[in-house]
């Protein structure tokens, strides 16, 4: 497996996003060619019905430099399953998530990459804005992970995996749906592997209004909590467990 | 004397503290302690007691369950010295003030004097100007030689989250989206909190051209340390504030919005306008020189 970065787009049902993520797909990919880093594209479609595989579909017709691989699922399989066919199938050992409804920035995934090879982290994120009707409104992923982490999700979106790690720690379990990058996270921290923080904008997300609420009765919740936080002890312990790093200062944290 | 600070919260009050001991005329530091708060409780008492940052002060996690015992000690000395940094009007500011100590003088630490609320009008107002210490000035006179040197990162945003400051970066990110941008949720700069401290800042600094903060309230204030921070460290300091821009004109670090600034930069080249603001600095008294005139004065 060769260094390199495959830039994957997982698409389930987000046609009206699709135009605004394949070109941000696309100015990455050009960046990321200016870099002098090795990239290619791959397009998940996790069984969508909304349009988007006729979409995605219509785009193979376009000559592109670097066109789409895409892997069609018959129906839908979840977060988790997805994820982990993405690092599966990935050409390069470095795998870039963009979920289609959010947007990267591109001259700021060869920084989260680089962060990623000069760390060995194998985990590496940076700032995602959360956009309300266009606007700016919060942002997220912006910190360095705390013990916090045991208790919800920190992390957000647009993450960079070294998919070699990742695998070695079993990779994502696929029956835990959207839980399913959070659950990898707790256990790479568990093996005590880094997960790197990298203080630039990574890119945007936007808030809609059906966007669903955190449920803390969510059953899976429960029992992550159960299995990582016992007796909410670490979560608790307000403790860094998480890593900052920028090239070309280095380790700031 | 005695300098007072808590040692294990916000490390610019701390390093506040160490730099006006550190730059009192030697005769005078001779006679003078710099102390945290544990050490203070555990020190014989002195007769006349300098509190950089009342509230930070007793918030000390050290002494958890002495706090009746230091205020008990400050209220006991013949003069009682408040240093406060502090916007006026603020909580932070009013936190000064929670626990009825009579303070024989308030002195404010800044670039422009303030105006004390009508409640506070009895407490004798100092005003001391945060200009550079001795160490800090050889620094200075350093980075004028090399504030032209290249500069990797463009821009550097860091600053608690709010609504306003993610509208804000998102301004810059859409100017030059290469920045160094850490808005982590509230909570204090102790060490170990994954806040940033001093020496993590200067290192930030130390590779970027701009640091950029913006008002974040209705009040005129100038947050003078973050000017220093940069210049030490040859970043050139820049301050959105649409309201006061007018009263901070005199410094040449006071934008009304980024495009102003981006427009300024675009005609005026940073390296002068950074020489011209350390001149600025350099022709002033060292911030131990006025602190001490205010004590004698």
């Amino acid at each position: 497996m060769t260094d390199g970065l495959t830039l994957c787009l997982l698409v389930a049902n987000h046609r009206p996003f699709l135009p605004r993520a394949v070109r941000s797909l696309r100015r990455t990919a050009a960046a990321l060619r200016e870099a002098g880093i090795p990239y290619e594209l791959l397009v998940i479609d996790d069984g969508s019905r909304d349009g988007s595989r006729k979409y995605l579909a219509g785009l193979a017709g376009y000559a592109t430099e670097t066109p789409f691989r895409t892997i069609w699922l018959g129906h839908p399989e979840g977060a988790g399953a997805v994820r982990d066919r993405a690092i599966r199938e990935a050409g390069f050992n470095h795998v870039c998530f963009l979920d289609a409804d959010r947007e990267l920035i591109p001259e700021n995934v060869a920084r989260l990459y680089r962060a990623a090879i000069e760390t060995g982290a194998v985990v590496v994120y940076g700032n995602q804005i959360v956009l309300e009707d266009g606007r700016a409104v919060a942002v997220e992923s912006n910190e360095c992970l705390h013990s916090g982490i045991f208790a919800e999700n920190r992390i957000d979106g647009i993450v960079l995996i070294d998919r070699r790690q990742a695998l070695d720690a079993g990779g994502h379990d696929a029956t835990l749906g959207s839980h399913a990058p959070w659950e990898l996270v707790l256990r790479l921290l568990s093996r005590k592997k880094l997960i790197v923080f990298v203080p630039v904008a990574a890119g945007y997300r936007d808030r809609l209004p059906d966007d669903p609420e955190p449920d803390e009765n969510d059953p899976v919740i429960e029992r992550l909590q159960r299995i990582h936080d016992q007796n909410r002890h670490r979560s608790e312990s307000d403790e860094l467990v998480g890593r900052m790093y920028l090239s070309p200062i280095g380790w700031i944290l | 004397m005695d300098i007072v600070y808590s040692h294990n919260n916000n490390w610019f009050f701390a390093d506040l503290a160490e730099r006006l001991f550190h730059d009192l005329p030697t005769e005078r530091r001779a006679r003078a302690r710099l102390l945290n708060v544990r050490e203070f409780l555990d020190a014989e008492p002195s007769d006349h007691v300098v509190v950089v940052n009342w509230h930070e002060a007793t918030m000390e996690p050290s002494i958890k369950g002495r706090e009746p015992i230091l205020r008990r000690r400050v209220a006991a000395a013949a003069r009682r010295t408040l240093v406060c940094a502090e916007c006026v009007g603020t909580d932070w500011f009013q936190n000064q003030f929670a626990d009825d100590i009579e303070w024989s003088e308030l002195v404010d630490v800044g670039w422009f004097e303030q105006e004390l609320p009508s409640e506070r009008a009895e407490t004798p107002y100092r005003f001391v100007f945060n200009a550079p210490t001795r160490t800090e000035r050889l620094q200075l006179e350093a980075h004028l030689a090399t504030a032209d040197a290249e500069r990797p990162i463009p821009w550097a945003f860091i600053a608690s989250l709010t609504e306003d400051r993610a509208g804000f970066a998102d301004e810059l990110v859409k100017w030059d989206p290469r920045g160094f941008l850490f808005l982590p949720t509230v909570m204090p700069v102790r060490p170990g909190s994954g806040r940033l401290e001093k020496h993590h800042l200067d290192r930030i600094l130390s590779a970027t051209r701009f640091y950029i903060w913006r008002a974040q309230h209705d009040f005129a204030y100038f947050e003078s340390f973050r000017v220093l921070d940069a210049l030490l460290r040859g970043a050139f300091p820049v301050k959105i504030d649409p309201l006061f821009r007018t009263r901070f004109q005199e410094t040449g670090c006071v934008f009304g919005g980024l495009p102003e600034m981006i427009d300024v930069f675009s005609r005026t080249d940073r390296t002068e306008a950074f020489a011209r603001l350390v001149r600025l600095l350099l022709d002033r008294p060292t911030l131990g020189q006025s602190f001490t005139e205010v004590l004698d004065a």
